[in-house]
């Protein structure tokens, strides 16, 4: 009943977020930062108390404010005998000395061998992560010569495309060269051939010409020819 | 807080310690949860580094008289030595009880540990046992009381440890508790008197360490004798 009548007096907006579960609390509380392990000790006061609680009187009281809260309070405490100064107050005072001469004395040496320590252990952990960074850094500038190498590959294959085109160039300009050689061998040679045939047969009419010519003269012909022959002779002999 | 005594010997009655219907000795509790939480960080804290470099001094120093072949039970001593070392090291604060300086407490870690050790040998190495029971070249006519001797020796181990420990407590917390009732009393030379007591409790932090190493040290010795 007690409990009914409490959850009554609950404001609505948490009755809300109590119905929808775990979640969105869930979220809310992920939402603060996470705690951290302090790694440097928080600084003391006195040897042993923590400077927060010096820090929580500062702002009421002052700076004397706590060592008079200290003060007062022990003497109530002892004059009411609520504390009474029995033989084991007397051991903790001086373990309490034997402590504050401990961490005054020997604390700083102690600590500052054990940071030693850490920071070797801090080391040797930390070598194997750098070791491997060191690794993959050294793989991609690898992997990026690779790469540079790689541009420089493709300036090959075009120059070798270029070589390639120039040399089919040259080739086709050769063959280019070759036909139109052979072609005017081809020629010279028709040329020469049609030459040769109309040489012969100029050769062949001159000589069928001549042949006929000479088949057609006569004797009598011939006869008065020489003798015509040798009227011209005798005329220009008389003239000479 | 009162804790007045009105004997000596009254400081170790664990009656008087309750402070508020509180006993400080709980503390310890704590103090497992201390050593263990520093665990869960990859790099280790001051403390826990501090905790590590003992451990790994102490842990060389069991080794070396360790038979090789158990050297996985090096932890119950071990422990076992830390337990009995913060237990000392810790009853010297005030209102805590000293729970070691009672056989009640000693004893029943001496007894159970020596007692299985025992057991273990004469069920597993009987011959090996009783071979032991008479020193080599024993003259024969003393044979039976070496064996007498022998036995007694053997069965005085668990009390022995555990009556050195408490004693060794004892002593100091007494010589602790009579120097504090002179402070009280002569209040007058009181930084006189703290400097002795500071000399006696540093006697006593160092002795705090060295009762639990012979404890647990000897306690080994034993394991490796049953085996």
């Amino acid at each position: 009943m007690l409990s009914r009548l409490s959850f009554r007096h609950i404001p609505a907006q948490l009755k809300a977020i109590a119905a929808c579960g775990i979640q969105t609390s869930a979220v809310k509380s992920s939402s603060e930062p996470r705690p951290k392990r302090p790694i440097e000790t928080p600084p003391v006061r006195l040897g042993f108390i923590p400077d927060e609680w010096f820090q929580f009187f500062y702002p009421k009281t002052g700076v004397t404010g706590p060592y008079v809260f200290l003060t007062t309070y022990g003497t109530y405490l002892v004059s009411k005998e609520w504390y009474v100064l029995e033989d084991e107050f007397y051991t903790g005072l001086c373990l309490l000395s034997i402590f504050l001469f401990a961490s005054y004395k020997l604390g700083p040496k102690l600590g500052a061998y054990l940071d030693k320590e850490i920071e070797a252990v801090e080391n040797g952990l930390n070598s194997g992560r750098e070791e491997s960074i060191a690794e993959h850094n050294a793989e991609i500038q690898n992997i990026e010569k690779e790469k540079w190498s790689a541009e420089g590959q493709l300036m090959i294959y075009d120059i070798k495309k270029q070589n390639v085109l120039m040399q089919l160039e040259a080739n086709y300009r050769e063959n280019l060269a070759i036909a139109y050689t052979e072609v005017k061998k081809i020629l010279d040679y028709h040329s020469q051939i049609d030459g040769i045939n109309r040489r012969i047969a100029q050769k062949h009419m001159v000589q069928w010409i001549t042949n006929s010519v000479l088949k057609a003269i006569t004797p009598e012909q011939e006869k008065a020819n020489l003798l015509q022959c040798i009227k011209d002779l005798e005329t220009l002999s008389a003239k000479a | 807080m009162k804790l007045i005594l009105m004997n000596l010997f009254e400081m170790f009655d664990p009656s008087i310690y309750f402070i508020f219907n509180f006993q400080f000795n709980w503390i310890f509790i704590i103090m497992s949860l201390i050593i263990f939480m520093n665990n869960y960080w990859l790099i280790p804290s001051r403390f826990n580094m501090l905790l590590n470099k003992f451990f790994y001094i102490l842990f060389k120093e069991f080794s070396m008289s360790m038979n090789k072949k158990f050297h996985s039970n090096l932890f119950i001593f071990l422990s076992l030595m830390f337990f009995i070392m913060f237990m000392n090291f810790f009853s010297l604060f005030p209102y805590i009880f000293s729970l070691t300086s009672h056989l009640l407490f000693n004893l029943s870690m001496s007894l159970s540990l020596w007692l299985s050790f025992f057991i273990y040998q004469l069920y597993n190495y009987p011959i090996n046992f009783l071979k032991h029971l008479v020193p080599l070249n024993s003259p024969k006519f003393l044979m039976h009381f070496m064996v007498l001797i022998e036995l007694i020796s053997l069965f005085i181990r668990p009390w022995t440890l555990s009556i050195r420990l408490s004693s060794n407590l004892i002593s100091g917390h007494l010589i602790l508790v009579l120097l504090s009732n002179f402070m009280m009393n002569f209040i007058f030379i009181l930084p006189f008197s703290m400097i002795i007591q500071n000399i006696l409790l540093i006697l006593e932090i160092f002795m705090s360490m060295i009762q639990a190493y012979v404890f647990s040290i000897l306690l080994m010795l034993y394991f490796n004798e049953s085996n």
